[in-house]
């Protein structure tokens, strides 16, 4: 098992990167100017936005493919921020529920006693 | 009797209801605020986390709205231009106490050798679970970690990725350059991820 270079990334599970994936990596690099893992990640939001133009934009499709971490990574990544999104939603959903009548009944005097504010006249 | 009569007017349609309010129309007023106000305070809430706090910002936002509805141009709804009010009102507020500073939160951040390679392997995230009582407790679990990030992380991940406000508006609104706001942002959802990361492992006790 050992020395046969495998090409699972993670396989070994101690953040080691497979041997064949750093190779394939420098020769893209090389080859096409592939980014790193932090030049990907530094351009995630530009890329989810769609703010980048297309040189860019296909290195980091280009690292996507090249490297296995980074593909699970925008995926983890991705999720993370529509769970986000639908979770803060949520909570909107059940304040909607339960309108507080004693903030209803605030705003409603405190808007009568600013209409009784004389500065219109 | 009041109550039901601004309940009776529930379906008044938009431009009605803008008239209604120009001409001083308590009625339509009230009728606004109930049908605003949980959902002001929902987004007041998101932002201050205080809830007498997140009340004054919604009462200042129709009080703002009050004053100023001569000058409104129907191109939002007057709902969404409350909306908007109640989030500036959060985020002075935050501003003032000085609570956007950006905290350190590097140990849930990634890291990367000097070769820029990334150091820890990542899980591939489940797909959605089908009953909707699993759904409801992934959305609590992910509410209980947004909670933990600070609030600068957080107010960037409530303008972008909920309130869906561009870069450059979410920057203007928290006083900070935009580069600034786009590295918040990725921090706030990369340390999102690593802390909800339990749920595909299967490791969610909470």
């Amino acid at each position: 098992m050992t020395g046969s270079g495998t090409t699972q990334p993670g396989a070994g599970g101690t953040g080691q990167r497979g041997t064949w994936a750093r190779i394939r990596h420098w020769i893209a690099r090389g080859l096409h100017g592939a980014m790193t893992c932090e030049e990907f990640e530094g351009g995630l939001v530009d890329y989810l936005d769609g703010n980048l133009g297309p040189l860019a934009r296909r290195q980091i499709e280009l690292h996507t493919q090249l490297c296995p971490h980074c593909r699970r990574y925008l995926q983890a990544y991705d999720r993370a921020r529509r769970l986000a999104g639908d979770a803060m939603r949520d909570s909107e959903e059940q304040a909607l529920q339960a309108v507080p009548e004693d903030l209803v009944q605030g705003i409603l005097a405190a808007r009568r006693s600013e209409s009784r504010a004389p500065d219109g006249g | 009797m009041d109550r039901s009569q601004a309940e009776g007017q529930a379906e008044l349609d938009e431009t009605e209801l803008v008239a209604r309010l120009k001409a001083g129309d308590e009625r339509a007023f009230e009728m606004l605020v109930r049908r605003e106000t949980g959902r002001l305070l929902a987004a007041a809430r998101r932002l201050v986390r205080d809830e007498a706090a997140a009340y004054d910002c919604v009462q200042e936002a129709f009080l703002s709205a009050y004053k100023a509805i001569d000058g409104f141009e129907p191109r939002s709804s007057v709902g969404a231009w409350l909306h908007r009010i109640t989030i500036n009102a959060a985020l002075m507020r935050l501003r003032k106490e000085r609570r956007l500073a950006e905290t350190s939160i590097d140990d849930l951040l990634p890291s990367f050798d000097s070769d820029g390679w990334r150091r820890d392997l990542v899980e591939v995230p489940a797909g959605d679970p089908e009953s909707e009582l699993e759904r409801r407790r992934i959305r609590e679990f992910v509410r209980s970690k947004i909670d933990v990030l600070p609030e600068g992380y957080r107010t960037a991940l409530v303008l972008r990725d909920l309130e869906g406000w561009s870069t450059r508006e979410a920057a203007e609104a928290l006083g900070i350059a935009e580069g600034a706001m786009k590295v918040r942002l990725h921090r706030a959802r990369a340390a999102l991820k690593r802390l909800i990361e339990p749920l595909w492992t299967g490791d969610v006790s909470a």
